[in-house]
């Protein structure tokens, strides 16, 4: 018959050996299981002259298993502005449908001011036509105001963070002052002009909303290195916006070639500031293994 | 090659290297143990392949040095290229060799054109899966050890013989590290023979194969075709499918597809098609697979 304290004796020496195997078994698995790289994928984007690109993948896997061919996924608020997500699959369309409801919101709650964004207004044709010249002003948000909402939903997630990390694109609209030289019979009068241009905007978010900003391309995700590498080459300034989907398509096409965890195909698009504005979707195809 | 620190001329006794004689003879001359060393061959100092200066060289081989891909990155410092598909099945034509061609560091692909079957001599080939080093080193050396069967006994070594020279190496070396899945396969006087030798020792005899991060999908497509009496040109596309399915679900495999067939004449390479070709012209017969029903 065992006495109470050797029974404890050998209680506490088995449950000593059981946690040092378990300390032991846990020491591999890291990769599978890093949330950031888990799902795979990777996110560039780009400027040009009037006009900005992002290139997203198409990969969906688990760990080194490939489970779905599909385009990731892309937040477009309007037509100036496009966020794009990369990191862990669940977590991107959390992250995206929560700043797509933010958004909607404050749109809908919104006059012709409330201090959201840059309080800038769009024309856009109404539905009814064109006989009456009828327009809707709508009331848009810049990128800039979106990066910043981004970065104050992920950090507001400090302690648990969303494991994604988003980039946004667009055009942000900036009030330039021109002078005006106006002729009037004997006087010259000048006139100050405000005008609105629109400039690339571009910044990349880590999982806790940290804004790092660019005058010329961002990436994200797993090939994110090697992202850098091929768009530091390929880029140059004032790209037109077929050269730039172009460009930027090569840069992205070339660093996915060399990654096993992105790939399987490629979507640009290309936000267009010159005449109507819009967004061009180019779909390119890669390596499928 | 075979000089040691004393003697620089080939000798007579060349044909002695492998046996007790030449090796009781070596241990004289050199200092240190060379026990563990392959008696065939010593490099540098004699008897001796450097161990980590630490307290257990065995795990710290095995810590640092295991492969870096699928969930094994366990953060090393370096990252050993790993990741592949190689398969090989025998079919009443001989045998089929069907392999990868793709090498990664952690998630970065380090080369999408590696030779991953090792042409051991124009009658034996071996396959590589796991550490590429350890696996090309091990081989050669392996068909530097049927070489000299050949010359001392006057015929070819027979496959079984040779796997088991693989698998002693091993199974000396067992707990230090080595990454090695590999396949030994060839015909010799026996008919067609197919073996797998593994890091642990395993050595085994069998109809069909595949090894690497993407063998379970390439069983999947080996497992539902394979059947014994299978013409030459349905083995070459069952293990071009195999390997075109397995590159496409498995991030660690894909490149290009060498393929070989195994006679009584020896080794032939028939094809090396880029997966990504393959991708394209099955997506085509399921478009025309489709449209005909």
């Amino acid at each position: 018959m065992q006495t109470p304290q050797s029974l404890l004796f050998t209680y506490y020496i088995f449950i000593l050996l059981l946690s040092s195997t378990i300390i032991q078994l846990k020491t591999v698995n890291a990769q599978e299981q890093d949330p950031t790289t888990m799902n795979g994928g990777s996110i560039m984007a780009m400027s040009g002259q009037n006009c900005v690109a992002i290139a997203v993948d198409k990969r969906f896997g688990s760990g080194p298993q490939m489970v779905n061919v599909s385009p990731r996924n892309v937040l477009i608020p309007n037509s100036k502005c496009l966020v794009a997500f990369t990191g862990l699959g669940g977590d991107c369309q959390s992250l995206a449908e929560e700043l797509s409801i933010l958004i909607s919101e404050k749109m809908m709650g919104k006059s012709s001011s409330s201090g959201f964004g840059f309080g800038l207004e769009e024309s856009c044709g109404d539905g009814s036509g064109g006989e009456e010249g009828g327009s809707v002003t709508k009331s848009i948000i810049s990128p800039r105001s979106m990066a910043s909402l981004t970065s104050h939903v992920l950090y507001g997630r400090r302690r648990s963070p969303y494991y994604v990390e988003p980039i946004i694109a667009g055009l942000e609209p900036v009030v330039v002052e021109e002078e005006e030289r106006g002729e009037d019979d004997e006087t010259t009068t000048t006139q100050k002009r405000k005008k609105i241009q629109y400039r690339p905007y571009l910044c990349a978010q880590d999982v806790i909303g940290a804004k790092s900003q660019s005058e010329s391309f961002v990436c994200s995700g797993v090939a994110s290195k090697s992202l850098y590498g091929t768009a530091e080459a390929m880029w140059r300034p004032n790209l037109k916006p077929d050269e730039l989907a172009r460009v930027c398509g090569r840069a992205f096409l070339s660093a996915l070639e060399r990654d096993c965890l992105s790939g399987y195909g490629a979507i640009v698009y290309v936000i267009l500031g010159g005449g109507n504005g819009g967004i061009m979707e180019y779909d390119l195809a890669c390596r499928s293994d | 090659m075979f000089s040691t620190g004393n003697s620089m001329a080939v000798g007579n006794d060349i044909l002695d290297i492998g046996t007790q004689k030449y090796e009781q003879r070596q241990q004289q001359v050199s200092a240190g143990s060379g026990s563990m060393c392959p008696s065939a061959i010593q490099f540098g100092e004699p008897g001796a392949f450097d161990v980590p200066n630490v307290a257990d060289p065995a795990a710290f081989c095995r810590a640092n040095f295991a492969s870096a891909s699928g969930n094994k990155d366990a953060n090393q410092a370096i990252k050993f290229a790993k990741g592949t598909t190689t398969l090989a099945f025998k079919f009443n034509g001989g045998i089929i060799v069907s392999v990868d061609s793709r090498s990664t560091m952690g998630a970065y692909i380090a080369s999408g054109t590696v030779k991953k079957v090792i042409e051991i001599n124009p009658f034996l080939l071996g396959t590589m899966a796991g550490g590429a080093a350890d696996c090309s080193f091990w081989e050669r050396n392996l068909g530097t050890q049927c070489r000299m069967y050949e010359l001392r006994n006057k015929k070819r070594i027979s496959v079984a013989a040779a796997s088991k020279l693989l698998a002693n190496t091993t199974n000396a070396y067992r707990g230090y590290g080595l990454s090695m899945g590999t396949m030994i396969t060839g015909w010799d006087e026996t008919g067609p023979q197919l073996y797998y030798v593994d890091n642990d020792g395993t050595r085994l005899k069998g109809n069909m194969f595949a090894v690497g991060s993407g063998s379970t999908y390439a069983y999947g497509i080996l497992d539902t075709f394979y059947r014994k009496d299978l013409t030459i040109e349905e083995a070459i596309d069952l293990g071009k499918r195999a390997i075109y399915h397995a590159t496409h679900r498995d991030a660690y495999s894909g490149g290009i597809n060498n393929l070989y067939h195994v006679t009584k004449e020896g080794w032939t390479k028939i094809h090396a098609i880029d997966v990504n070709e393959m991708h394209y012209e099955f997506a085509e017969e399921k478009k025309n697979a489709m449209q005909s029903t």
